[in-house]
């Protein structure tokens, strides 16, 4: 037992993958997903916007936050398409573009949705929150420019909207920075820019960060983690990603439970034993 | 060439931090314009600011090819990588997919087949080194640890289906006893936001204090002079 307190990590690392594995090979669909207010108050953002209403999401994240963040996208463009909203895509980060842009396309081919019409893709524009500085000027300024070569003033997708404020509504599905904190701070709450709706998904890492921002209403709504995007999903009506991951990661979490209570367990039998 | 070096630099600091400093606070059109032009600038410069970042790493790695130190084929795999993203890249003008067809471009394949996997395993490796550290170091010592170990297990506990499913069982038979997603929930929402706020604030004040040093060039290290003069 005693060998146990200095067992090679590779072990631990084998149960890791012994267990993220199983969900692979057979799905448990764990019951009792329940839904939070922050994630259904980001549902109720979208879902209370009329129809046509302009609607921006900002993509900061790339690829290393994919199973949290892609899926929070997906069901977005779903849900935002389902309402027939005006959808305007963006990336802060770089990594991210080929991503967002597959998930825009299938979604879109999906929905029945027109380029130009009912959404436009930016793409990325290097300058991180410069990018989010300029758009509160003007956005044809920052993007002469979407990603498919068109200018932004020739699409119906735009209309009426000149500076980020004319926005309904504004999300930023960050994975680090810049990401939620910087829409606040550059975005939404320097003078002069009206003060738009902002809501935001982050990474679970990431998500404790958000609550005051949460608490003073500066962020109407908001997903953390891969959970968050289970529960928004289940809301939405959609069964995606985060939604067949959560079987990996009720697994996972009760796995480290378990080797903390292990770990201390033995910590605690042989500290005695010791002090014998 | 002191002036050069550094008398310009600090005027350039003093001048573009106070002027910009106030034009946050000025909604008025010339204000406004002054941002834009400005920002139109900083665009430009992180352009170049790119580019000094590729050839700092570029020299770096040659530098380890060259005299062959363990583990240089990772540098040379990092060239051979670059030249095939850029490559693709350039052919594609950037596109991973083509704008006419829709078709996957090489520069996509790279990107969806390499870079994408390749970041997110990255990524997960981190799952395995989390719960071998708190296997081995997350460890009961006092109150302290045993209220933050507390705190892990009902979030951790409160964030999975199963979790929440388990405790459903129980607080079933247990009248009265909250959720565990309530519970999980109260501790996001105050426990943990009174103290992000209080680490927030303190953050804040030390960029205050930091911009307000270089403002008026009492920290001077960005100009590779080492720490601050006063």
């Amino acid at each position: 037992m005693r060998g146990l307190l200095t067992l090679d990590r590779r072990w631990i690392f084998l149960l890791m993958a012994v267990v993220a594995f199983l969900p692979v090979l057979h799905p448990f669909n764990f019951p009792g997903l329940r839904t939070t207010p922050p994630v259904e108050a980001y549902f109720r953002c979208i879902d209370s916007l009329p129809p046509r209403a302009p609607f921006l999401i900002s993509c900061d994240f790339d690829p290393t936050a994919k199973p949290e963040l892609l899926p929070v996208l997906e069901a977005t463009l779903q849900h935002a398409f389902r309402k027939d909203l005006r959808v305007v895509v963006m990336n802060l980060w770089p990594g991210g573009i080929g991503l967002v842009e597959q998930a825009l396309r299938e979604a879109s081919a999906r929905s029945g949705k027109e380029r130009g019409r009912d959404f436009s893709y930016l793409g990325w524009k290097q300058g991180n929150v410069n990018v989010i500085l300029g758009m509160g000027q003007e956005i044809e300024t920052t993007y002469p420019a979407d990603y498919y070569g068109k200018k932004p003033s020739e699409q119906a997708v735009f209309e009426g909207v000149r500076v980020l404020k004319d926005f309904s509504l504004v999300a930023s599905l960050a994975a680090g920075d810049p990401g939620v904190e910087a829409w606040i701070v550059y975005g939404r709450d320097r003078p002069g820019s009206g003060g738009f709706p902002l809501i935001g998904a982050a990474t679970g890492v990431m998500a404790a960060n958000m609550y005051p921002y949460l608490q003073t209403g500066q962020l109407s709504g908001f997903i953390g983690g891969m959970k968050g995007a289970a529960e928004y999903e289940k809301l939405v009506g959609v069964s995606g990603k985060a939604s067949a991951g959560m079987d990996v990661q009720s697994l996972t979490h009760f796995t480290i439970i378990g080797v903390v209570i292990l770990g201390n367990l033995l910590a605690f039998l042989y500290r005695k034993e010791g002090a014998k | 060439m002191p002036f050069l070096k550094r008398t310009v630099p600090l005027a350039i600091c003093f001048l573009f931090g106070i002027v910009f400093l106030i034009q946050y606070f000025v909604p008025h059109q010339v204000s406004q314009q002054m941002l834009t032009t400005v920002n139109d600038w900083m665009l430009v410069i992180s352009g170049f600011a790119m580019f000094l970042g590729i050839g700092s790493l570029f020299l770096q790695h040659a530098d380890r090819i060259r005299r062959q130190v363990p583990g240089w084929g990772y540098s040379a795999v990092m060239f051979a990588g670059f030249l095939v993203m850029v490559v693709t890249g350039v052919l594609a003008r950037g596109k991973t997919s083509s704008i006419e067809t829709g078709q996957q471009t090489a520069f996509g394949w790279t990107y969806l087949v390499l870079f994408v996997p390749l970041s997110g395993t990255m990524f997960a490796l981190l799952g395995f080194f989390i719960a071998s550290a708190a296997f081995r170091a997350f460890r009961v010592r006092g109150l302290d640890s045993f209220l933050l170990l507390a705190a892990a297990f009902i979030l951790m506990f409160g964030r999975v289906p199963l979790g929440e499913h388990l405790w459903s069982a129980l607080a079933g038979a247990v009248p009265g006893l909250p959720q565990i997603g309530e519970i999980s929930e109260w501790i996001m929402s105050n426990l943990n936001l009174a103290a992000k706020r209080g680490i927030m604030l303190g953050v804040a004040l030390g960029v205050i204090a930091t911009s307000l040093k270089m403002i008026f060039g009492i920290e001077r290290s960005y100009l590779g002079e080492g720490g601050g003069k006063g």
